[in-house]
């Protein structure tokens, strides 16, 4: 893909794997929902989550966003990048509104967090992806 | 979940997204088709992929099973596990036949796959895991609260 279609490839989807680093020398890996901050990939977690105690520690991390099920159909993103966090409780709640709007489209209302925003934003921390390296593929139309 | 639905949920899945160690410290994730063995998820892969690379550099990998689409329906198995590369052919072969029918349901081989997994058995490699830790979690079990 050009990184056009990888941008718009990641625009539309939403959820994501998310690879860190865990305490025992082994990766971690879970279901993420993402966002853009500006053109930049962004998620938040809860500051005790793994995830997040991982990436505190070790900032590196690998997020890949696939779809389809054969082999002929196989389209994905995979970008290796390094954790910057996201503290400021108006940049966090900026977070948090873009991960929102690209679950469940812009005009998205409060109503769709899991809990008051500013009960989110006093117990998340925002995480924007430096992105180092981009992978991609699209088997599609190749058979 | 309990082991026994733990077992269930991975036999009731036959897809998993692979994470292990990359060459330059990052880790590296791909989705891949497995079969459950002995209770486990088993993979095949191309000897030359980055993934089998990594995990002959470290054997160290953590695989994620997950369904659900909503917060509340979510229900998932993480393994952290080391793998055990096995490259003989018959057994290579069986996998793959083992992975194909986990995705497709039926025993038989889909007919375009009939001499093809012979061919390129040569150049795949089965990936087993010995199980360091599981993890699972089920938020139907919440009640639709967070």
């Amino acid at each position: 893909m050009t990184p056009a279609e990888v941008a718009a490839f990641l625009r539309r989807h939403h959820t994501m794997a998310l690879a860190t680093h865990g305490p025992g020398g082994f990766p971690h890996v879970v279901a993420m929902s993402y966002g853009f901050v500006g053109d930049r990939l962004a998620f938040w977690g809860d500051r005790r989550s793994q995830k997040i105690v991982n990436l505190q520690r070790d900032g590196r991390l690998g997020c890949l966003v696939d779809e389809g099920d054969d082999h002929g159909e196989l389209a994905g993103v995979h970008l290796a990048g390094v954790a910057e966090f996201v503290t400021d409780p108006v940049e966090l709640a900026a977070v948090g509104r873009a991960v929102l709007a690209q679950r469940f489209g812009p005009d998205a209302g409060p109503d769709r967090f899991p809990a008051p925003l500013d009960q989110l934003v006093a117990r998340r921390i925002g995480v924007c992806v430096r992105v180092e390296r981009t992978a991609s593929w699209d088997h599609r139309g190749r058979r | 979940m309990s082991a026994a639905e733990v077992a269930a949920f991975l036999a009731a899945h036959s897809r998993m997204q692979v994470a292990t160690l990359g060459p330059t410290g990052f880790p590296h994730l791909v989705a891949v088709d497995y079969a459950v063995v002995d209770g486990v998820p088993a993979f095949v892969s191309y000897a030359r992929a980055q993934k089998v690379a990594n995990l002959r550099r470290d054997p160290r990998l953590a695989c994620l099973v997950e369904e659900g689409d909503a917060y509340h329906e979510l229900r998932g198995v993480e393994i952290e596990a080391s793998v055990r590369l096995v490259t003989e052919f018959d057994h290579v072969l069986a996998l793959s036949r083992a992975v194909v029918a986990a995705a497709t349901g039926r025993e038989e081989l889909p007919g375009f796959l009939a001499g093809e997994l012979e061919r390129i058995t040569p150049h795949r490699v089965a990936v087993h895991l010995d199980v360091v830790r599981i993890r699972s979690w089920d938020h139907t079990r919440l009640g639709g609260a967070w």
